[in-house]
């Protein structure tokens, strides 16, 4: 028994297909799913998303989203997704830079101070790939 | 009789006609072809979303509230955001929507509601100006602008005028990508949102399972995905108008390519015609002027 696991952005279905295994990047820490997970809804950080299929694993850099996740599924909505092999770390520390740069100068809670950890958590999540 | 020179002007004009609407045809088939692609690309994740929504919401219903959930008790004030395009010559897509929300308005306000007005698009401004109808806010030469950058101000200015009781409803009113060839105008409540399953086609996929786990808590899940659906809401609006401007400009100058056509082949009938009379008097002319000799 393997799940059905769909990845998908605002812009398209990134991964539609089945697995064996899935790890989830979720608010409380880095979930994994296998077949007979409990149902589940978790909001997901920004970070790598690894999926299994036949002792094969493919990494993706996700945006914040969320993830449900059942007996026999796995829905990932997401922000954003890319392959994790085609990571430009260097544009990736810079974004990092450039984010911690600006949440040090805002207050909390304003629209750029929002942006910018939302860059600074995408941006670790892609160094981290 | 008519003249030989001024049919001609006239064909020469209506086939220059004919190769302007023949070229925008062929944009807006061009242009079509990606709007469409973006439309259905958007649509798993709206519908999962929803799906995972209205799971929520069964589970969770009554014991948990969000602001935006909230119906408000006696309906005063409405906002509807209309999309129109910022350009015509697209038949009557602009036009079918705006006659319906001119009706909508009417009936709205004879219940004794507020409806404020906020516009997208040139020709919905126009409308509402000829009509006198009063507008809110309007913004134009929306096309060019990445659709996020108006779907969060959009939503957050929903989400911050419907808690502050601004308004007890928002509607938005848009045409509905049907196919290339049809779209219909259509008037949507996206506030308060409702996200239980008996008000939408997709319910009973996941009906007998029960207990979800949530992380970090149902509250919090409701609070971040909220918002999140609304925009996916607004953005599919955004998605079919821009997709349907194109398919009914492509129809439209379908249609008027096929008409210059038309017209040319009775100008030119009419032309040869009229060259001829003119061929047989002249002959008759040259005739009797020989005779006469």
């Amino acid at each position: 028994m393997s799940l059905n696991v769909d990845i998908v952005t605002p812009e398209k279905v990134v991964y539609s297909g089945r697995a064996d295994e899935v790890r989830v990047p979720g608010v409380n820490g880095e979930f994994g799913v296998l077949p007979d997970h409990a149902l589940l809804l978790s909001l997901v950080k920004a970070g790598v998303v690894t999926v299994m299929n036949a002792g094969k694993s493919t990494r993706y850099v996700v945006g914040r989203g969320f993830a449900e996740a059942g007996p026999d599924r796995v829905v990932l909505l997401t922000d954003s997704c890319e392959s994790a092999d085609g990571v430009d770390k260097a544009a990736a520390r810079e974004l990092l830079t450039h984010a911690e740069a600006v949440i040090v100068d805002t207050a909390p809670g304003t629209d750029a101070r929002l942006t910018a950890e939302r860059d600074a958590e995408l941006a670790r999540a892609r160094l981290e790939a | 009789m008519p003249n030989l020179k001024d049919i001609k002007v006239r064909i020469t004009s209506v086939q220059k006609t004919r190769q302007i609407t023949s070229a925008m045809k062929l944009v807006a088939a061009a242009k079509l072809k990606g709007a469409t692609d973006r439309a259905t690309a958007a649509q798993p994740y709206q519908r999962k979303l929803g799906a995972v929504l209205r799971n929520l919401g069964d589970k969770v219903g009554g014991e948990i509230t969000n602001p935006l959930l909230q119906r408000h008790e006696q309906v005063r004030k409405v906002l509807l955001v209309l999309l129109t395009t910022d350009r015509g010559l697209c038949g009557g897509f602009n036009n079918n929507l705006l006659r319906r929300a001119q009706k909508w308005v009417d009936e709205r306000q004879l219940e004794g509601v507020e409806v404020s007005l906020r516009l997208f698009g040139r020709k919905g401004r126009d409308f509402c100006r000829v009509r006198g109808m009063a507008v809110a806010d309007t913004q134009l030469e929306y096309a060019k602008t990445p659709k996020m950058d108006l779907v969060r101000p959009l939503s957050d200015h929903m989400v911050a005028g419907f808690t502050a009781g601004d308004y007890d409803e928002v509607w938005i009113g848009f045409n509905v990508f049907v196919n290339a060839a049809t779209q219909r105008p259509e008037f949507h409540q996206v506030l308060p949102l409702s996200v239980h399953s008996d008000d939408a086609g997709d319910a009973g996929a996941d009906a007998g399972m029960t207990d979800y786990l949530f992380e970090p808590s149902p509250q919090a899940l409701l609070e971040s995905l909220l918002p999140l659906y609304l925009r996916t809401l607004i953005l599919q609006a955004f998605l079919e108008t821009e997709a349907g401007e194109h398919g009914a400009r492509m129809l439209a100058m379908d249609n008027a390519t096929r008409n210059a056509t038309d017209l040319i082949g009775r100008l030119t009938l009419e032309y040869n015609r009229a060259r001829q009379a003119a061929i047989t008097t002249e002959i008759t002319e040259i005739v009797s002027g020989a005779e006469a000799l």
